[in-house]
């Protein structure tokens, strides 16, 4: 039987100890009181310090300290280990090896080193031992065991390659507790990984079991410098004839020491069509940017590539732009010199770029409603029209009408407001969380209450609309009809959207509100450039392959992975950087996916060896709490039943403490 | 003179009767001493001088002019009918004592047995008592020993004590030359205590000061830490002995001499008494002192 603790903090109260070692030095009886004639020429001695006091009673004070010193053991739960546990703590051992495979152990030879770690470790097993090799980056798999054979456990190395994940200890650490839980030897973990920083970051609630012996084979070291493209966009440029774009890269240097002349290439369909040369300074990153490069016809798979370093891997940055079809307007306006400011606007957009289509309002027809995906009408519609419009927003197509007094509001005609006196009325509420306000949401991100509004309809709100912006005396501005989600989405705008009844079309934020009002009456939902490593693959947002029901994946390093999405398969995890292919089976053309790798494994700084050590090794706590957990009720109780005893010695301590008390010639009594 | 022939302090504390306490005290003492010369206080005659002018012609022997044809003039050895005041201080501080007597018990058998003793010398005995203002006052008379005993053996402690203002007006209300005795602890500034008793010299009274002190206010002997109070003032003070033992007692010994110096230089006559000492101890101590004092010129 062996002696351990369950709360050996509060061990910290036998610095109470020093209480009665004070009392005793410094004790004045204050119930003792003394008559004396003139104290005239005591209070003309020095009172002395109390450090020069002797001690008096020693066995009092022995009582005393000895009761607290039981109190602070009862309270530390002392508690006996059972022989069971002794012995399994001198048994076998039972080893988890956590083999890191991120991204980042493809720095130089970090990985030809943890493997040889993890082959010295295996070689080191006893004829009873018996070990776990666990593999983890973000998530954690086991590769071999649990078991003895130390041959089976070498061979599973051979051939092993690091992956792309991040290095995430959490989940590795949870398996390994799991692994541990059910063993009977002596636990032992021992993790091989370059423990980059953040590492640690998902485990601050990992415990592994009592007693485990914690061992960390750090092969990461500072490196002087490591070049990373982590970011990558694409922006299409306005042009009359063939789309242009310009390609925007941010090079990053984790290292600490500067990199000069960094060859940063530009490829496209894996062609280097330009390249361009960056100083990165250390910690610190630089951004390229290559400009007014013609577009291709069909999809194009970008990659930018920057520098050379023992790390290639993140080297490199893609993205996959797909041709963007317009965005179809109709402009309805009885005349076109009033449709003239959102003309305007339309015109200068790019990304996504609109085309238009300008109408006569009180002439609509079904017909100018095809193939457009926006109606913007400045002038009311007809009466006439309504069928048709209604079809249209119900088809998914989006409506925006200025100032109608009727259709699509329904109720009393809402009146005009004169606001000429006093000078108009301004925007004052808008709704900011709404996708159309949203980009006027940071500061100096357009001046919305510049714009004046002179005349305006009072609409009222009923229950089927809802209001987005509001002048400053209240009456809404903008309203939205809600709507089923199937459907379009309708607005109202209580002024006009040319320059008679307000000046918000001569103001800089006009166009970028026109902007968003067709973007959200589109639906528009930007491209995506790339997907993020680590996800699983999302076919809804790939065009063309969504309604396949049979899909073969072909990753990046040619791997083919078919995929049943009728079966409910879940969807392969896009695990390498690079371009992924889906194509339907049997169908001749397929589409790409860009993946990027984990900015996070660029950074190679690592964290503490013996910092890790300490914050994986259960504390004695912990340990005394994991022993007891696996014990039925009433064997728990009697092993942490100390406390008990050492309670009855703390009242017989002060019993004892009391009758000795009592003896001593220590009076209450006035003295006279 | 061994000790044992005195009497002990305690053994008196439990005679109850003051008056019985008094005349054993003093006829002990002189049976002790067997009537020696050291009782000079009587009418019998001294000694011849030659007479000079201004001294009063009714003292001229005639018997011896008569003989000689000489004038000379008879000296006694003492006035028969002195004024005796004893001045008690009941000051609340006198109610200390550590063993069987107060100071104020102690105080109170010295008053009585001087009174006594006083008395057998057909000697006028008054008493005064107070402690910061003059409290009881016997003038003194032959006939007031029974009224001073009385009072001396209801004495009860008074309040905070002082030396000045009583003594002041002790000194306003003694119209004749007197032996005044001042018994006290004398818990006064030394400037003071001297301040207060010369002006009681001043008007030509023989003034003796008897300061009484317990032994514990002399040794300070305590051991364990504790709030000391004082018992005038009832003001509390930590007290840690064994660390402030020494200094205490140096000070207070540094009183004592200053305090007997100073008097001894105002030609008082000053003795210390500690109450463990025996009362006719007290008593021979002072007589042999006195001695050259007794004439009364």
């Amino acid at each position: 039987m062996g002696f351990s603790l369950l709360a050996p903090m509060f061990l910290a109260a036998m610095a109470g100890i020093a209480i009665p070692v004070l009392i005793h030095l410094t004790r004045r009886p204050r119930d003792r009181s003394i008559l004396f004639p003139s104290i005239a020429f005591l209070r003309r001695v020095p009172y002395r310090s109390m450090k020069r006091r002797k001690i008096r009673h020693w066995w009092l004070l022995a009582l005393r300290a000895a009761a607290i010193a039981a109190i602070a053991f009862a309270f530390a739960r002392p508690f006996m280990a059972a022989d069971a546990d002794v012995a399994a703590a001198r048994g076998p051992r039972e080893l988890v090896v956590l083999l890191d495979h991120s991204l980042s152990m493809r720095y130089g030879d970090r990985w030809q080193r943890a493997l040889a770690a993890a082959r010295e470790a295996i070689a080191g097993l006893g004829p009873d031992d018996r070990a776990t090799i666990v593999l983890f980056s973000d998530r954690a798999a086991v590769l071999a065991g649990p078991t003895g054979e130390r041959t089976a456990l070498a061979s599973s190395l051979d051939g092993l390659e690091p992956g792309h994940g991040t290095t995430h200890l959490g989940g590795a650490v949870g398996l390994a507790a799991e692994l541990l839980a059910e063993a009977r030897g002596r636990p032992e973990v021992m993790v091989i990984s370059d423990l980059q920083r953040g590492a640690l970051a998902d485990a601050e609630d990992a415990r592994l079991p009592a007693g485990t012996r914690v061992t960390i084979s750090g092969v990461g070291e500072d490196v002087p410098r490591n070049i990373a493209v982590p970011e990558l966009a694409v922006e299409r440029l306005p042009g009359r004839d063939r789309e242009r774009i310009a390609v925007s890269a941010r090079v990053v240097n984790t290292g600490a020491e500067s990199a000069g002349d960094v060859a940063v290439h530009l490829e496209i369909n894996g062609t280097r069509v330009a390249t361009k040369n960056a100083v990165v300074p250390a910690r610190g990153a630089a951004s390229v940017r290559f400009d007014n490069i013609a577009a291709p016809m069909s999809e194009a798979r970008i990659a930018v590539r920057a520098g050379d370093d023992p790390l290639p891997a993140d080297n490199v940055s893609y993205a996959l732009l797909r041709p963007a079809p317009p965005i179809v307007v109709a402009v309805f306006a009885d005349e076109s010199r009033r449709a003239l400011f959102v003309q305007r606007a339309l015109e200068v957009g790019t990304d996504p770029r609109f085309m238009l289509r300008l109408r006569r309002a009180r002439e609509l027809r079904a017909a100018d409603l095809e193939g457009a995906r926006v109606a913007l009408f400045v002038d009311p519609p007809p009466a006439g029209g309504q069928a048709a419009l209604a079809a249209f927003i119900e088809r998914g197509g989006g409506m925006l009408v200025a100032a109608a007094p009727g259709w699509p509001l329904s109720g009393a005609p809402p009146v005009v407001v004169e606001r000429v006196a006093d000078h108009g009325g301004r925007l004052s509420t808008p709704d900011y969380d709404h996708p159309v306000f949203s980009v006027f949401r940071a500061p100096r991100s357009g001046d919305l209450s510049a714009a004046r509004f002179f005349r305006y309809r009072r609409a009222a709100i009923t229950p089927e609309w809802r209001a987005l912006a509001r002048l400053d005396d209240g009456i809404p501005t903008l309203l939205e009809r809600k709507g089923p989600a199937t459907s379009g989405r309708v607005l109202w705008w209580a002024s006009s959207l040319d320059d008679a009844w307000t000046d918000f079309p001569v103001q800089p934020v006009f166009l970028p509100f026109v902007h968003q009002v067709v973007r959200y009456l589109a639906a528009y939902e930007p491209p995506e450039l790339a997907a993020r490593l680590g996800q699983p693959l999302d076919v809804a947002r790939i065009p063309g392959v969504a309604a396949a029901s049979e899909l073969v994946v072909e990753t990046p390093s040619g791997r083919r992975v078919p995929w049943r999405t009728s079966a409910g398969e879940p969807a392969p995890e896009l695990t390498e950087p690079g371009f992924y292919t889906v194509r339907p089976v049997g169908a001749a053309t397929a589409a790409v996916i860009a993946v990027n790798p984990v900015p996070e494994e660029s950074d190679l700084a690592a964290l503490d060896v013996a910092a890790v050590e300490r914050r994986l090794t259960p504390s004695e706590a912990g340990a005394a709490q994991g022993g007891l957990a696996t014990l039925s009720p009433a064997e728990r109780e009697r092993r942490q039943g100390l406390w008990w005893y050492l309670l009855v010695g703390v009242l017989s301590a002060l019993l004892a403490e009391s009758v000795l008390a009592n003896r001593l010639p220590i009076s209450s009594e006035v003295i006279r | 003179m061994t000790a044992h022939r005195f009497l002990d302090p305690a053994l008196l504390a439990r005679i109850g009767d003051l008056e019985l306490v008094a005349r054993t005290v003093v006829d002990g003492f002189i049976s002790g001493l067997h009537r020696s010369s050291y009782l000079g206080r009587s009418v019998d005659f001294a000694e011849h001088r030659p007479y000079m002018p201004g001294d009063d012609i009714r003292r001229i022997d005639w018997r011896v002019f008569g003989r000689s044809d000489r004038f000379y003039v008879k000296e006694f050895e003492a006035d028969t009918n002195a004024n005796f005041t004893i001045v008690l201080d009941v000051s609340r501080s006198m109610a200390y004592g550590s063993g069987a007597l107060t100071k104020l018990d102690y105080a109170r058998f010295l008053a009585a047995s001087l009174a006594w003793f006083a008395r057998r010398q057909r000697d006028r005995v008054g008493l005064m008592t107070f402690d910061s203002v003059l409290r009881a006052v016997i003038p003194p008379s032959a006939k007031h020993l029974e009224v001073i005993l009385h009072t001396l053996d209801t004495l009860e402690p008074g309040g905070a004590g002082a030396l000045e203002t009583p003594l002041e007006r002790v000194a306003e209300l003694l119209r004749r030359r007197s032996v005044v005795l001042l018994i006290s602890d004398l818990y006064d500034e030394p400037e003071a205590v001297t301040r207060s008793v010369s002006r009681l010299a001043a008007g030509g009274n023989d003034v003796m000061v008897f300061q009484v002190l317990d032994p514990y206010e002399r040794t300070f002997p305590f051991e364990e830490p504790a709030d000391f109070e004082d018992l005038e003032t009832g003001e509390r003070l930590p007290v840690v002995p064994g660390e402030q033992r020494a200094e205490y007692v140096a000070l207070l010994e540094g009183h004592l001499s200053s305090v007997g110096r100073s008097l001894v230089a105002a030609g008082v006559d000053y003795v210390l008494f500690e109450t463990s000492r025996p009362l006719d101890f007290a008593l021979f101590e002072f007589l042999t002192r006195r001695q050259r004092l007794s004439r009364v010129r």
